[in-house]
């Protein structure tokens, strides 16, 4: 239902309504380079043709953060109405960096193989100060893992491969060329207002998520606020098209000879885009500097300074500057706030759109399981503790991030040149130039997870996600976890008591019971057993003949037992889904 | 010169506190607080060997 009619076609200069990040492309070339934006045409939804419906949830913005989001509810039954004022993609790369943890859970809806056959994996960087190289980053990777710790890929392929996925769910209906006026909420339900190019019309809704950015009308609607601070620096983003062999990684550039005093950032995309990221110079004007010859000069002489001879052109650019703003709380009744709706972070560490995923990952699932009368409504109250816990950490790491790129007094900037200095010779100055790339969080202190044993000395910590570790047959232990609660028993001879296969079946949410992952050096017949023969999947999780892990449908380890116990695991799946309290 | 003292997050807090404090004490006179901060700082090691050393790499990161 609600298919829309793709036509393709290149997009204007200026396309697109979200104002916090404003594309300019050059003046004689309005479209994109090598990139074929979709046209969504609007399609008359049955409210303007006198009917009534109550849609269980509606997600307001088709971004990859809410397309995220109607993914995994759709993926647990729900179905979901996405609008969007937009009638193509956001326009421009924009967020292009996706970490390991944000692939692990695009996984779970069956988008990370697209992903992959498209973006450039990357694994090391090289920081330089004064034109010399300070320091070289190594993000750990190895033959066990399924994802590079980082890949590149445009925004606007992220938005493509998800809508696409999502255009094929039947639960999810697209809504393009409709922008909400306004919205309020009540402990009935929602009501938005709605306007279209064929006339405005009402829609009622048990829940809402909105993933509709910066400039968010919900968010205005409701009379929030993003409370926080704003950073030293202002950053020119600019794409190029460009032949060049250097290999993917991350380069900053310090007080270089492209641009004395100013930091520059450097990643290849795939399609032979580059994004060149520099900083402009202390009370530069915007307009000047954003002006396409003024362009042209900065970028060239960056380009020259990278040692590239190739001919190139100008895809896009805009303007940037850092935020460490969020809402004071994620959930205001019936409508939870996502992504940058809910909170905007720094660039630096890529942690915005990875931690939009991890947002719809999170509040995908629990309000599933909510609509579907699976849990109280109560369980949507760990979403804002859990994600807004996890956008405080976010600040804490950006926020050191940024006075680094982007000193914000003669005193930050006197200690950061010097720790470039010196990285050229001390270990212990590197450590600074470490750009402290998003990482998973912990939801530690949950309310939804019980006691760690505190027997374990290794393996995931209760709250955070389990690992995505190679199994003897070649796949991967995420591949095997079940669409809802996973228990993964670490078995010594491939046997299951019998009362741990009958609380598995118990523990089933609605038609589904938890699946049950047993890890055991030994197969037997009649029993689905992932051979850990020689014992490295137990090794990495702590585990010992009789342990056993809980993992919430988004990955998360929400308890754990060295040795397993019938009543305990009864009572922790209670307590994740908030029909139990202390465990 | 010895390496690795503090810990990561001793250190990082060190950094934030130094900067802020050049910043209070202001660019006229932040070449004597750093000077100061310095003797401060050898008369806190018991260590005269590795005040050389430091001495001697501060001087070598100079170039």
């Amino acid at each position: 239902m609600g298919r829309a009619r793709v036509r393709r076609r290149r997009l204007p200069a200026r396309v697109g309504t979200d104002e916090a990040m404003a594309v300019t492309r050059p003046a004689a070339r309005p479209h994109s380079l090598y990139f074929d934006y979709p046209h969504f045409d609007f399609v008359r939804p049955p409210e303007m043709e006198g009917a009534t419906s109550r849609h269980a949830v509606v997600v307001v913005g088709a971004g990859p953060v809410g397309v995220t989001a109607a993914l995994e509810l759709a993926r647990h039954g729900v179905r979901v109405v996405v609008l969007d004022d937009k009638a193509t993609l956001n326009d421009g790369s924009r967020a292009i960096c996706i970490a390991r943890h944000s692939l692990e859970g695009l996984q779970q809806l069956g988008v990370a193989e697209r992903f992959m056959s498209k973006a450039l994996a990357w694994t090391h960087g090289t920081s330089y100060f004064r034109g010399q190289p300070v320091f070289r980053l190594e993000m750990p990777h190895s033959a066990d893992e399924r994802f590079h710790p980082m890949v590149n890929l445009q925004q606007q392929y992220i938005e493509q491969f998800l809508i696409e996925r999502a255009q094929d769910a039947p639960l999810i209906e697209f809504r393009w060329q409709t922008r909400v006026l306004h919205g309020r909420a009540d402990d009935a339900g929602v009501t938005l207002q709605v306007a279209t190019p064929q006339g405005e019309y009402s829609l009622h809704a048990d829940y809402l998520l909105a993933a509709d950015g910066a400039r968010s009308v919900m968010r205005q609607s409701l009379g929030l606020k993003l409370a926080g601070a704003a950073h030293e620096g202002r950053y020119v983003i600019v794409d190029v098209k460009m032949r060049s062999d250097y290999p993917t990684e991350r380069r900053a550039f310090f007080d270089s000879p492209g641009h004395a005093g100013a930091t520059i950032l450097v990643h290849r995309q795939p399609d032979d885009i580059w994004r060149i990221d520099y900083q402009l110079d202390e009370g530069e004007d915007e307009r000047e500097a954003l002006a396409e010859p003024t362009i042209r000069a900065r970028v060239a002489a960056i380009i020259a300074m990278l040692g590239e001879t190739a001919p190139w052109e100008l895809e896009w650019w805009s303007v940037y500057k850092a935020y460490t703003l969020c809402l004071d709380d994620y959930r205001h009744g019936r409508v939870m706030f996502c992504g940058d709706a809910a909170h905007l972070v720094p660039i630096f560490g890529v942690r915005g759109l990875n931690s939009g995923f991890a947002d719809a990952l999170n509040i995908g699932w629990k309000l599933a399981y909510v609509v579907r009368g699976l849990a109280p409504a109560q369980l949507l109250d760990s979403y804002s503790p859990e994600r807004r816990g996890a956008t405080l950490d976010i600040f804490t790491q950006a926020t050191k991030s940024t006075r680094f790129m982007s000193p914000p007094s003669r005193g930050y900037r006197l200690l950061r040149d010097a720790t470039l200095a010196l990285s050229r010779v001390h270990e212990f100055a590197r450590r600074l130039l470490d750009p402290r790339q998003s990482q998973p969080y912990t939801y530690a202190g949950s309310p939804l997870s019980s006691r760690d044993d505190e027997g374990f000395t290794a393996g995931p910590l209760v709250g955070a996600p389990l690992q995505n570790r190679l199994c003897l047959d070649g796949s991967y232990l995420l591949d095997h976890l079940g669409p809802g609660f996973t228990v993964l028993f670490f078995s010594g001879d491939g046997e299951v008591p019998a009362a741990l296969n009958d609380i598995c079946r118990e523990l089933g949410v609605g038609d589904d019971a938890a699946r049950l992952l047993v890890v055991s050096p030994r197969a037997i017949a009649g029993q689905q057993v992932l051979l850990d023969i020689d014992g490295r999947l137990s090794a990495v999780h702590g585990a010992a003949p009789g342990s056993c892990y809980l993992v919430r449908p988004d990955r998360h380890v929400c308890a754990r037992w060295r040795q397993w116990d019938g009543a305990h695991l009864r009572a922790a799946f209670e307590r994740a889904l908030k029909r139990a309290s202390d465990v | 010169m010895s390496e690795q003292i503090l810990s990561a997050a001793d250190f990082e807090e060190a950094y934030e506190q130094l900067a802020a404090a050049i910043d209070r004490v202001g660019r006229a006179q932040e070449s004597d607080f750093l000077v100061r901060l310095a003797l401060l700082l050898m008369q806190a090691s018991p260590d005269g060997a590795a005040i050389t050393a430091t001495i001697a790499a501060a001087e070598a990161a100079m170039h």
